[in-house]
């Protein structure tokens, strides 16, 4: 069994690209796969397409993809004392913000305030704010002085964080930056079959550059790898959790964007026993990623789905197994060969 | 100005909860190594002294060196940590956020939440001892290395905003011992006539355990306590805050003493140091509530570093501030204004 690449996912997870800003971790990308592409090209939304040739030539195209933005925010407002308002780009729960350090720009530290407790009155204290009440405070003591630096539109990213502990890694951005770890060592390894391979934009906002993607590579098959939702904390139960940490790499059935292939859900858990893969089946339709686009993108594509269970996405540090990632990985190779054998 | 900023870096990115504060001791310490002698005390904190002992003026200067925090009740079936709190956390703030973990190892943890995907909010935010702390271990691996009792603090350390302000945890009151040992590095080298107590002392978040023993041991005739005070900031514009950058806040109280507190309007005035001031009604909410009754009764002064979002892991405070209290203090004590 191949083993994921930790340093490549530090790398990846570490950089910023928030939806329609991705360019820093298109380009490290690139080069990382650079060496070991045979084709390399880029969609006008600033999509990565990546052609490895494979130990055979199949007769029909098989895309796997992964996309490279991050959930994040977007400044909306800088107020006459300096205060940046801000929106979410992508899901964003407004109870994951309050406190957390932000950068705008990747560069210009800030923090998110809130009253504090002492001041606060009746239910204020069990209460979430909501996105349009917070405030980041960059310590500008005037418009100006925060215009210096900040301007309407700047993006504003997490905190870059990674460690890894054992088998169990944290780090901003695991949605989607694991995907694009296990594509970059497909790309590295050898692949049974010729592949194309997108790392896409704007899947936060709705699969946005893996349309183009899709429309550019014109693929009979599809395979998304994501870091997906893993809700197996705090009582969740299953099914209602989607994944759960540690049970293996997750394959989809249905989700809010798509109804994959039954032939391919099934032929994942085969691969995943003969293989002797942990695999788990992804439980709750909630959430959807670029197979949606890709299945309906011209005259269509049978759609499967390999994730990595990853819990928190979507706040500013997620959690995932290094051991479901190493699964993710190899049953992904081995879904491919089997759809291509086809 | 950079010196003043490591020692508040130091000073916040060191962890002391309540009853805790070992190893952010020994920041202290080292920091106060310019005193006649330095002490430290596990139950009442860290105390430098400056000048003459025998003087009948003895002023103890005090800022807290605890932090708000947690500590782990529980490590749960799923390998959680379950907390409670030292001190008021703003459980606002604890979703998503990143915890150091302080047990066999010093580890990471993330406070569980759910994403958008399936969370269910109802707006509300649960209450501290229902919230958890996921350190990717089963029970059994986190029964090696975290024990219930082990503390737990929000991860956000003190870094610089623009300008001279910085933000992150424990600046409450981490500013205030900042303050007070830079009075003492100010006041360091010149002929005093006082004894001047420097107290960085312990669980004021949780009552005031050590400037209530350090003020018996101590006695001091007058104390000025430099705890952190409400400043303005989005949602909070009562009358009678502070406002960053704007200078010390002279406290009145009525547990305070009045005469103390004009005299150092009187000072900052003389020194040109911008300053304001902060009325409360009868108790302060700060450690001059314990020192002013220790023994017979000890004349207190309050003088509060104004700060945003306190008690969560983002406060801000603006390093002017902090110097300027430095300076007042010394100006009391060296122009003698007990007289």
């Amino acid at each position: 069994m191949q083993k994921l690449n930790l340093d490549t996912l530090k790398t990846l997870s570490t950089l910023v690209g928030i939806s329609g800003g991705e360019e820093a971790v298109v380009d490290a990308i690139e080069a990382m796969v650079a060496p070991y592409a045979d084709e390399l090209r880029r969609t006008p939304l600033g999509d990565l397409l990546v052609f490895k040739k494979g130990e055979k030539t199949p007769e029909k195209t098989l895309m796997i993809c992964a996309h490279t933005d991050e959930v994040g925010l977007i400044i909306t407002d800088i107020d006459s004392s300096g205060y940046l308002r801000f929106t979410a780009v992508g899901g964003v729960e407004s109870s994951v913000l309050l406190g957390k350090t932000v950068y705008v720009n990747g560069a210009t530290r800030g923090v998110i305030g809130g009253k504090p407790v002492h001041l606060m009155r009746g239910d204020e204290r069990e209460k979430e704010v909501p996105i349009r009440e917070l405030t980041i405070d960059i310590g500008a003591q005037s418009k100006e002085e925060a215009e210096a630096v900040v301007s309407v539109g700047d993006y504003v990213n997490f905190e870059p964080f990674f460690q890894v502990n054992g088998d169990t890694v944290m780090g901003k951005a695991l949605d989607d930056r694991m995907g694009c770890a296990i594509l970059v060592d497909l790309i590295r390894g050898d692949m049974p079959y010729d592949t194309w391979f997108a790392f896409t934009t704007r899947e936060e906002v709705g699969s946005v550059g893996a349309s183009a993607a899709a429309y550019e590579i014109d693929p009979d098959l599809v395979i998304a790898v994501e870091g997906t939702v893993a809700g197996d904390v705090l009582g969740t139960p299953s099914p209602k959790n989607c994944t759960r940490l540690g049970k293996g790499a997750a394959v989809s059935f249905v989700d809010r964007g798509t109804v994959y292939d039954r032939e391919f859900f099934k032929a994942a858990f085969d691969l995943a026993r003969e293989l002797d893969i942990p695999c788990q089946p992804r439980t709750n339709n909630a959430g959807r990623n670029d197979a949606s686009a890709v299945q309906k993108s011209r005259g269509g594509a049978r759609a499967a789905a390999i994730s990595v269970p990853c819990r928190y996405i979507h706040s500013p540090v997620s959690m995932a197994k290094i051991s479901d990632a190493d699964g993710a990985l190899n049953l992904v190779r081995a879904l491919a060969g089997r759809m291509l054998e086809g | 100005m950079q010196e003043l900023k490591e020692l508040v870096l130091s000073l916040c990115n060191t962890p002391g909860t309540p009853g805790d504060e070992q190893a952010v001791f020994e920041v202290a310490k080292e920091a106060l190594s310019f005193c006649k002698w330095v002490e430290t005390d596990p139950l009442c904190g860290v105390h430098g002294f400056l000048g003459d002992e025998t003087s009948p003026i003895q002023i103890m200067l005090d800022g807290h060196i605890d932090q708000i925090g947690m500590v782990v009740t529980e490590i749960d079936e799923g390998g959680f940590l379950r907390l409670t709190t030292v001190g008021g956390i703003d459980r606002r703030t604890m979703p998503g956020a990143r915890v150091t973990v302080y047990g066999k190892e010093t580890l990471t943890g993330i406070v569980c939440t759910l994403p958008p995907h399936i969370s269910e909010g109802d707006g509300k935010i649960a209450a501290v001892t229902d919230q958890a702390v996921d350190i990717g271990m089963s029970k059994e691996e986190a029964e090696k290395v975290v024990s219930v009792g082990d503390r737990v603090i929000l991860t956000n350390p003190v870094a610089p905003l623009l300008g001279t302000r910085v933000a992150g945890s424990a600046l409450d009151d981490r500013a205030g011992c900042a303050a007070v040992i830079r009075a003492g590095q100010l006041l360091c080298g010149k002929e005093l006539s006082c004894g001047v107590h420097i107290v960085c002392s312990t669980q004021e978040e949780v009552g005031g355990t050590g400037a209530k023993l350090y003020a018996y041991r101590i006695a001091p005739t007058h104390a000025i306590a430099v705890d952190v005070s409400f400043a303005t900031q989005p949602g909070c514009s009562n009358p009678g805050l502070g406002e960053l950058g704007k200078g010390p806040m002279i406290g009145y109280a009525a547990i305070l003493n009045r005469k103390m507190g004009k005299k150092l309007e009187e000072l900052a005035k003389a020194k040109e140091i911008p300053y304001q001031v902060e009325v409360m009604g009868g108790h302060t909410g700060t450690n001059c509530d314990e020192i002013v009754t220790e023994r017979a009764g000890v004349k207190c002064a309050l003088i509060s570093v104004p700060q945003r979002n306190m008690h969560t892991p983002s406060e801000i405070c603006d390093l002017l501030d902090i110097e300027n209290i430095a300076k007042l203090i010394a100006a009391y004590v060296t122009e003698k204004g007990w007289e």
